[in-house]
């Protein structure tokens, strides 16, 4: 359980964290349950505002060089990454 | 085909992802634009990079609304952005923003019309408004496939320009003309974003992209069979024939008493054929939830018919008043609607022209020099007002007809309108009968056997003659006076 | 006495009356940095000083400095949020509050030590501030962390109204309860520095477009305040007495109080950790080794194994945990089971609060609370921060009101803390 949710997290654990998991995961699931009134809406954020809209003009652009400055690889203007093997 | 046909009901569905024409991303401030250099296009926000926050185009949404008011739909009151999330490199954020229940249009309709004018019915499931993901590059690998390639290059230009997916509920009952009602349903929504003018709807560039789900049922069963999903069906003709593959490949298997596997599967435009792509099962879990960020959309009568009353006429109907209005035979109307000019020849015939020659023109030498330099008629520069002002000229006879076809290669080339053009390059007909006497006695003087033969009673003749007249004037002579010159002469 | 001994406000005096220079207030400060900061930004503080001495900024409190939590992005220095993952990241653009208090010429002293993506009580914003390091600090207040760590170090937190301060730039945690929230050893520090960093943006899709009025002082004669009467178990008799103590200055200064329950309140510590899980998760969901931060290759790495090795390698346990339980929450069945009711029960504290702040003005409970394990424990400001109240945590009391009455919060605020004028130290 703890890994299936490792892998799609992405998440690699060492084997402490495992086995820290394998004891606390499940139960801290469970004492968190609470009971709610279906008739209640769903509150996705405490102040909704209705139709937080901007207009359509052009702003606040990196330059390729900014966009890049972080990456941990690149090449030709682009984030490099390995191979895409289970790709589509 | 028709052998699959007869033990099985085909079903069909459509997701169709089309690109919208905003100036800016849907989430983002960055430039809407293809072709750029990479990751030039993008804000922090576009990157996932931390601390940063969406916000939402408004034209986005506008856009959204019509296209869901052009398929009938019903405009949710109150709709959300979620997060769809599963990591791919070409998404920033590692989720797409799109819209889970409800979406922003839901329920519609829209009418596609086959081959043969016979109306099909195509129920809309929902348009939903969502972002595109970025645009990977396989590299090191012979051919840049994905399959053997040892990196892969990330641009993120793309990633957050505004789409609309269009999802089709099944279709039942297309049976044999279910890949004609493919390209049909294709084509019909291309017509519609296009006359919406919500997206560029170049379907070469992806601006318009389409998944086919088929799967078949024995005749008369109620419950669907399993189904595959084609991906990235890009033309109107590929996706009848990806249709038309996938039908009788499922048969195939069902015959031989396999069973269908729920996947992706890829169109091969070389073998014309799908290929096997990756399993895919409805309990695919992309963990949506609303996105916190985003607040609600919620629209009202007003806002809805502002729009409505925006929107234009639905292509089906209008091209069946059009073909009525200009009195094109039926292959004529297909060959214009085929050549994507309806509307250039609409417009020609409103500033002026008349149908056939707005008809002679786009489907002719536009056409031809658009074909020749690889861009589209309407992309050619050459304008409506231009076709009525060369329809006049040659009315006028200051220009002929092979003088007017040289003037839209000019006007093509950026040299101007049509009266500029032939007064700049001098082009119009000479009609001065003494320039035009010179130039007849010239030729008269240089080839004394023609004018012997004229004289003997061969009047076919005379076209050797008016060759050099032409010649000597640069095609600016006019050629029913030259002829009438030379018979006085001989006459 | 020392600069740094001064209030926030009594330094803007001393400069405005020339009896000392912003450099003299950088220097003073930076002077007595401690490994409450995790990167020190004397160059920049220090020309920022000495343009405020030049006569280049007329706002009230330029030359004042300030500290930041390392969860809020800035160009100039490197941003971490207490992780691995960014360890020596520098963001190419700037959070909206960076750019506001760099308008209004408040030199940025470094930013402090936080735990990881903020989500724990350990802050050196708040212990650079306790010890006089800095006179006020701009932090993050998720599910009312630092308000608790406020109770701890005896300074004064005082979180807005959902919204009411842009989020831009800050790291975020749990996008629908993330506040920027401004620390200070006084109320009138706070304040001044709320402020400087309130007001809407059009890069925060959440932030509030309303007409602030901070400048009322008016007192709390006349206000009703929502109050407990019975030691709830997990307060100590010791925290349990400084707040009795603050509820009666709130007495003698014309409060009128009367008892409030909130039910709802039962499931707050476990909507906000499933709620927290949640969102958590999908915002960490982009630090993947690819755009920014630090990657870890594996041999014949595939994208999607550098991926997993480079957030394991990056997080800590405790975010790990946290990324895995929000994975779980929003995982088909657990999703109908925790998530959605978490939003209901979310619901129902927002009602509650409002049907009380028919009744009374504001409410005030005890600050502290006993933390003991991670998800078997709540802040006392936890409520507040799923309804996106203004709140403060002010000598022990955790006082809060309804959206938009931030105002009223610190007017509260002031008299609690006359119970411990002069204690912080």
């Amino acid at each position: 359980m703890v890994d299936n949710i490792a892998a799609t997290a992405h998440i690699a654990l060492t084997e402490e964290d495992r086995k820290k998991l394998a004891a606390e995961f499940d139960p801290i699931i469970e004492s968190l349950a609470v009971t709610a009134d279906d008739q209640l809406a769903e509150t996705v954020n405490p102040l909704p505002v209705n139709n937080v809209l901007r207009d359509d003009v052009v702003a606040n652009e990196l330059t390729n060089e900014q966009a890049l400055s972080g990456a941990p690889e690149a090449q030709d203007g682009q984030f490099m990454v390995p191979a895409i093997l289970d790709g589509e | 085909m028709k052998k699959a046909l007869q033990t099985y009901e085909v079903v069909l569905g459509f997701e169709v992802h089309v690109e919208l024409n905003t100036e800016t991303k849907m989430f983002s401030t960055a430039t809407n634009a293809f072709g750029d250099q990479p990751n030039s296009n993008v804000t922090a926000g576009d990157l996932g990079l931390p601390g940063t926050l969406p916000t939402i185009n408004a034209v986005g949404i506008d856009y959204g609304i019509k296209l869901g008011l052009a398929l009938n739909c019903t405009i949710a009151p109150e709709s959300r952005f979620a997060r769809k999330q599963y990591f791919y490199p070409d998404l920033g954020k590692n989720y797409q923003t799109s819209q889970e229940e409800p979406a922003i249009a839901y329920d519609g309709w829209v009418d596609v019309e086959l081959d043969d004018g016979e109306i099909f019915r195509v129920e809309i499931e929902r348009a939903h408004i969502e972002e595109d993901a970025g645009k990977l590059t396989h590299i090191g690998g012979a051919g840049g496939r994905i399959h053997d390639s040892s990196s892969s290059l990330v641009d993120y230009n793309r990633a957050g320009v505004p789409l609309v997916e269009i999802v089709s509920k099944p279709i039942v009952g297309a049976g044999g003309r279910a890949p004609e009602l493919a390209r049909a349903y294709l084509s019909t929504i291309r017509d519609i974003v296009k006359a919406l003018g919500v997206s560029d709807a170049r379907m070469e560039r992806g601006n318009i992209r389409c998944d086919a789900n088929v799967s078949l049922m024995p005749i008369g069963a109620t419950e669907f069979g399993t189904r595959t999903e084609t991906k990235n069906v890009n033309s109107t003709r590929a996706v009848a024939a990806a249709v038309e593959s996938e039908i009788i490949r499922q048969a195939k298997v069902l015959d031989s008493g396999g069973t269908i596997t729920q996947e992706t599967r890829h169109w091969e435009e070389e073998s014309r054929s799908t290929r096997s792509g990756r399993p895919k099962s409805d309990a695919d879990d992309y963990r949506y939830f609303p996105d916190p960020d985003l607040g609600p959309i919620v629209t009202d009568a007003a806002w809805i018919e502002r729009l409505r009353a925006d929107l234009p006429e639905n292509p089906v109907q209008r091209r069946r008043r059009l073909r009525e209005e200009w009195q094109f035979s039926d292959t004529e109307f297909r060959d214009v609607v085929a050549a994507g000019v309806l509307d250039e020849i609409e417009y020609t015939i409103t500033a002026g022209a008349s149908p056939e020659a707005a008809r002679k023109w786009w489907m002719g030498e536009i056409a031809r020099i658009a074909n020749e330099r690889g861009v589209s008629p309407e992309a050619l520069g050459v304008t409506p007002a231009d076709v009525v002002e060369i329809e006049k000229l040659i009315a006028d006879k200051t220009i002929n007809d092979k003088i007017a076809r040289q003037v839209v290669g000019h006007i093509a080339d950026g040299e101007g309108r049509p009266a500029d053009i032939v007064a700049a390059r001098s082009l119009a007909v000479v009609s001065d009968d003494g320039a035009l006497t010179a130039a007849v006695e010239e030729a008269m003087a240089a080839n004394p056997d023609v004018v012997e033969r004229i004289q003997g009673g061969h009047m076919q003749a005379v076209g050797a003659l008016i060759g050099p007249v032409m010649k000597a004037t640069k095609g600016q002579a006019d050629a029913g006076r030259v002829r009438e010159i030379i018979l006085e002469k001989i006459g | 006495m020392s600069l740094t001994q001064l209030t926030a406000t009594e330094m803007a005096e001393k400069l405005r009356a020339g009896e000392t220079t912003a450099v003299e207030l950088v220097t003073a400060h930076l002077d007595v940095a401690s490994e409450a900061f995790v990167h020190v930004n004397r160059e920049d503080a220090l020309a920022v000083a000495a343009d405020v001495d030049a006569g280049k900024y007329d706002h009230p409190l330029a030359g004042v400095p300030v500290v930041l939590s390392d969860v809020i992005v800035t160009t100039e220095m490197p941003t971490a949020a207490g992780s691995a993952y960014l360890d020596g990241w520098v963001s190419p653009y700037e959070a909206t509050v960076v750019t506001r208090l760099r308008e209004a010429g408040l030199p940025i002293l470094g930013k402090t030590r936080v735990a990881e993506f903020g989500m724990g009580n350990d802050s050196g914003a708040h212990e650079a501030v306790a010890k006089h390091q800095a006179p006020f600090a701009v932090v993050s207040d998720t599910a009312g962390t630092a308000r608790h760590s406020a109770a701890e170090t005896g300074v004064v937190a005082v979180k807005p109204t959902y919204g009411a301060i842009s989020r831009y730039g800050l790291v975020a945690a749990v996008s629908s309860m993330d506040t920027i929230t401004p620390v200070a050893r006084t109320t009138a520090d706070a304040k001044a520095l709320h402020e400087i960093l309130v007001g809407a943006d059009q890069l925060d899709p959440t932030s509030l477009h309303h007409e602030w009025d901070l400048a009322t002082d008016t007192g709390v004669d006349g206000v009703t305040l929502g109050i407990t009467v019975t030691q709830p178990d997990n307060v100590s008799d010791d925290a349990w007495s400084a707040y009795q103590h603050g509820v009666r200055a709130l007495h003698d200064a014309g409060i009128t109080t009367m008892e409030v329950t909130l039910e709802s309140l039962d499931q707050a510590r476990q909507a906000a950790h499933i709620i927290g899980a949640a969102e958590f998760s999908a915002n960490l969901a982009k630090f993947d080794g690819i755009r920014f931060g630090n990657r870890v290759t594996p041999a014949n790495a595939t994208v999607q194994d550098v991926i997993t090795a480079s957030r394991g390698a990056g997080f800590g346990y405790a975010t790990k945990r946290r990324v895995m339980l929000g994975t779980q929450m929003l995982s088909t069945g657990t999703i109908e089971s925790h998530f959605r009711p978490a939003q209901r029960v979310r619901t129902a504290i927002i009602n509650d609060h409002h049907t009380a702040f028919e009744t009374v003005d504001a409410l005030a409970v005890p600050a502290t609370t006993i933390q003991g394990k991670e998800y078997e424990s709540a802040t006392a400001g936890v409520g507040a921060s799923l309804a996106g109240l203004p709140a403060a945590s002010v000598a022990g009391v955790h006082i809060c009101a309804p959206p938009y009455a931030d105002e009223l919060v610190y007017r509260i605020s002031a008299v609690v803390e006359q119970t411990t004028a002069g204690a912080a130290s």
